[in-house]
């Protein structure tokens, strides 16, 4: 099939099967669509999702064999770019298809591949991510929740911290100790834990924006099947960091949401007073706008390149830095543009206090997910080969 | 030096092999120390020879049409031997003779003035600040320009002026004028030029002369950020080779974490800038001058950022006239301030977007 017949056709699929309700920009947590049993959805994202999963185009790139979509890069290129055409929102948004899903179809067992991705295709099962704990915050690899096995299965006993959507999730992939005399990035696996095991509880944590979708989990005695490891036993840092790096590009998305949306400059054109050449009445704010705006264009270009030059594993880090760095800031410049009334905390009046809630909510956006600092470290490192210092 | 070539332009092979060679020349020719010799040696400000090698590979004909014994390659091939040279910091007039005085001649269809163009010993001079000064007719022009890039030595002048009242872009044997150097911080070939009731050639006048001057003046500042660009992208490899080699407090200094960060920190900038250098490109077509301005106001902040921290990282020996970096600041400040400041562009970028 040529590029061209392939978007005449995801062209008339997408018009056909994309609700009108979801052509317009997402402002809030519960505009996404997550999946898994316990989420909300509406009529129009169950069908927009249901439609989407038929053709695998929720995993565009995953084989067909595991419901996926098949594409080459350029073919999704295709897809992404008449998705965009007409403003249709993701799908589907989950960690079983931004992180977990490369690192299955990468490590997985045949057995796990099957039992796994046809449901993360289809928004069946909604997974979260154990890494961080109360003592493993950016040295992750001081993690001490541990699983000893016991005849067949593996035997969890610990607690994760910022596992986010944990309360909304059925699956967690978890970073535990099997081994704690090897060396701390040694003695590392990746298990693969059902939420609804006995001795699992969930606590959500109340964030600085009100937000409560980050969560304590805690493991007591938790029997885990061994068929759950994912890859090697005590050789699961490798896998934990390709994940990493999944995430952090997922992360780099976060400048591009703000390009979906409108430009921060024609916002303050639509709300804010001008002059008479259609200036911005206040010269600081206007150049603050523009000087973020082209910054902002910067990145986007730097991600273009990196993408069209096939592939930016490495840059990860960069995407991570930049493109939360880019939205934190964004969010500065959205509550100077809206004034006193950004501040407003809940109610109509100020629309449920939804501009204060993601700025405090974007502070968050440079920690995570490895703060700006660790992802300084592995460019300085990694990239540019400076030397390491001695510290462990 | 750039681990990520541009990829999906339009360059042919041919283009690229163009490239090596020019890489080839300007570290044959002792770049970045080559700028030094030439400040201290060269009545004109030029590396003569550097510029003849540079000539004889083909690079005034590269945009040039094939009817008038150009190579008709892709105004991006041009683009980026800028930067090429921008890497070395080398003093020829290679943005005045391989991409705005082509990109006239072509767009004028003049072969006559195109075949005159290709047998020029020296190379042409060109100013499009001066249409408020220079005034006159075609049989006699008078008036004094500023800053004129690579006046000294040329053979012809091409000079934007107001000829019987309209505006023009005018060609004036360079013999015919007097003239004097008048040295920027970057010790380069810019003059005055007094012209007295001297004879020129019209090329184009009227609107079509403002298009065509708008249109020099977007390529040109292509050509600017491609240089400082590379000047950048060298200055950040010393620098990182530096922080690999210099010992203080008994520790390789690269090891410090402040340090790393703000070079790392310097690198994603960098990135940004390849980035809008390579969409600029890419997107040239489509709006020349918005692409034209953004990119030579953001990759001009870069520049001079990353400058700024690979002088910092170097200590003292950065200050000093022997080591190279000065020459890069130099050179990458005075591109930055001329053909639009930052500031400039981005106020009428912004005004361009509706705010």
């Amino acid at each position: 099939m040529t590029d061209e017949t392939l978007r005449a056709e995801m062209r008339a699929y997408i018009e056909a099967h994309c609700p009108a309700s979801l052509r317009t920009p997402m402002l809030t947590y519960e505009d996404r669509a997550y999946g898994g049993t316990k989420s909300t959805m509406n009529a129009d994202q169950r069908a927009w999702l249901s439609a989407m999963a038929d053709r695998g185009w929720t995993a565009p790139t995953w084989p067909k064999e595991y419901g996926g979509g098949g594409l080459s890069d350029r073919e999704t290129g295709i897809l992404r770019e008449e998705m965009a055409r007409i403003q249709a929102r993701p799908p589907l948004e989950e960690y079983g298809l931004s992180m977990l899903g490369p690192a299955l179809l990468k490590h997985g067992t045949e057995e796990q591949k099957r039992e796994h991705l046809p449901k993360i295709v289809r928004g069946e099962r909604r997974w979260c991510q154990g890494y961080s704990e109360p003592g493993a915050g950016s040295d992750l690899a001081s993690l001490s929740t541990a699983a000893r096995i016991d005849g067949e299965d593996f035997i969890v006993d610990g607690t994760k911290i910022w596992t986010s959507h944990a309360h909304r999730a059925d699956w967690i992939f978890c970073l535990v100790r099997t081994d704690k005399d090897a060396p701390k990035h040694k003695g590392i696996s990746v298990l693969l834990i059902d939420l609804t095991s006995p001795g699992v509880s969930v606590r959500p944590i109340q964030l600085i924006s009100g937000h409560g979708h980050f969560c304590e989990t805690r493991f007591e005695d938790v029997r885990v099947p061994k068929g759950n490891l994912l890859g090697p036993l005590n050789d699961g840092w490798e896998i934990a960091k390709f994940i990493l790096v999944q995430e952090r590009q997922m992360y780099g998305d976060h400048a591009k949401r703000g390009v979906e949306a409108k430009s921060l400059g024609q916002l303050a054109a639509d709300t804010l007073p001008r002059d008479e050449h259609g200036r911005l009445k206040d010269p600081m704010l206007r150049a603050d706008i523009l000087r973020l705006e082209l910054r902002t264009k910067g990145f986007e270009a730097a991600r273009a390149r990196l993408r069209a030059a096939g592939g930016a594993a490495g840059m990860a880090p960069f995407l991570k830095l930049y493109g939360t760095e880019l939205n934190k800031e964004r969010q500065d410049i959205l509550m100077q543009i809206g004034g006193p009334a950004s501040y407003g905390w809940d109610g109509p009046a100020f629309d449920d206090g939804q501009v204060v809630k993601n700025w405090l909510r974007s502070r968050g956006n440079s920690i995570e997910g490895g703060t700006s600092e660790i992802q300084l470290n592995l460019l300085a490192q990694r990239v540019l080969k400076l030397p390491k210092d001695k510290r462990e | 030096m750039n681990d990520l070539a541009f990829p999906n332009l339009s360059q042919s092979e041919d283009g690229a092999s163009f490239m090596e060679v020019l890489s080839r020349i300007r570290d044959g020719h002792g770049a970045i120390s080559l700028q030094r010799k030439v400040r201290d040696e060269s009545a004109h400000r030029i590396a003569t020879s550097t510029w003849e090698a540079i000539r004889e590979q083909g690079w005034t004909a590269a945009i040039l049409p094939e009817a008038h014994g150009g190579l008709d390659q892709p105004l991006e091939t041009v683009i980026l031997g800028a930067r090429a040279l921008g890497v070395g910091c080398i003093p020829v007039p290679f943005t005045t003779n391989c991409v705005m005085v082509p990109r006239l001649l072509a767009a004028l269809d003049h072969g006559e003035a195109s075949e005159a163009f290709l047998a020029t010993g020296s190379w042409w001079g060109v100013d499009l600040t001066c249409a408020d000064s220079i005034i006159g007719t075609c049989d006699a022009l008078t008036g004094t320009t500023r800053l004129s890039a690579d006046a000294m030595g040329a053979e012809q002048l091409v000079l934007a002026a107001t000829i019987n009242g309209n505006i023009a872009l005018v060609m004036v044997d360079a013999n015919a004028a007097d003239m004097e150097l008048r040295e920027l911080a970057d010790r380069r070939n810019r003059a005055q030029v007094r012209l007295d009731a001297v004879q020129c050639e019209v090329l184009v006048e009227g609107a079509r002369a403002g298009e065509l001057i708008a249109d020099l003046e977007a390529v040109s500042r292509l050509a600017d950020a491609a240089e400082m660009l590379g000047m950048a992208e060298m200055s950040f490899s010393m620098a990182i080779d530096y922080l690999k080699t210099r010992r203080q407090f008994g520790a390789i200094i690269g090891t410090f974490q402040a340090l790393q960060h703000r070079a790392a920190r310097a690198f994603c900038e960098l990135e940004c800038a390849r980035g809008i250098m390579w969409s600029s490109l890419l997107d040239g077509a489509r709006d020349l001058d918005e692409a034209a301005m953004l990119c030579k106001a953001e990759i001009g902040r870069i520049a001079c950022h990353v400058l700024a921290e690979s002088f910092q990282f170097h200590g003292g020996i950065a200050m000093t006239d022997e080591f190279d970096l000065g020459l890069l600041l130099k050179r990458v400040r005075v591109l930055d301030a001329l053909n639009g400041t930052q500031s400039e562009l981005q106020n009428r970028l912004a005004a361009r977007w509706g705010y």
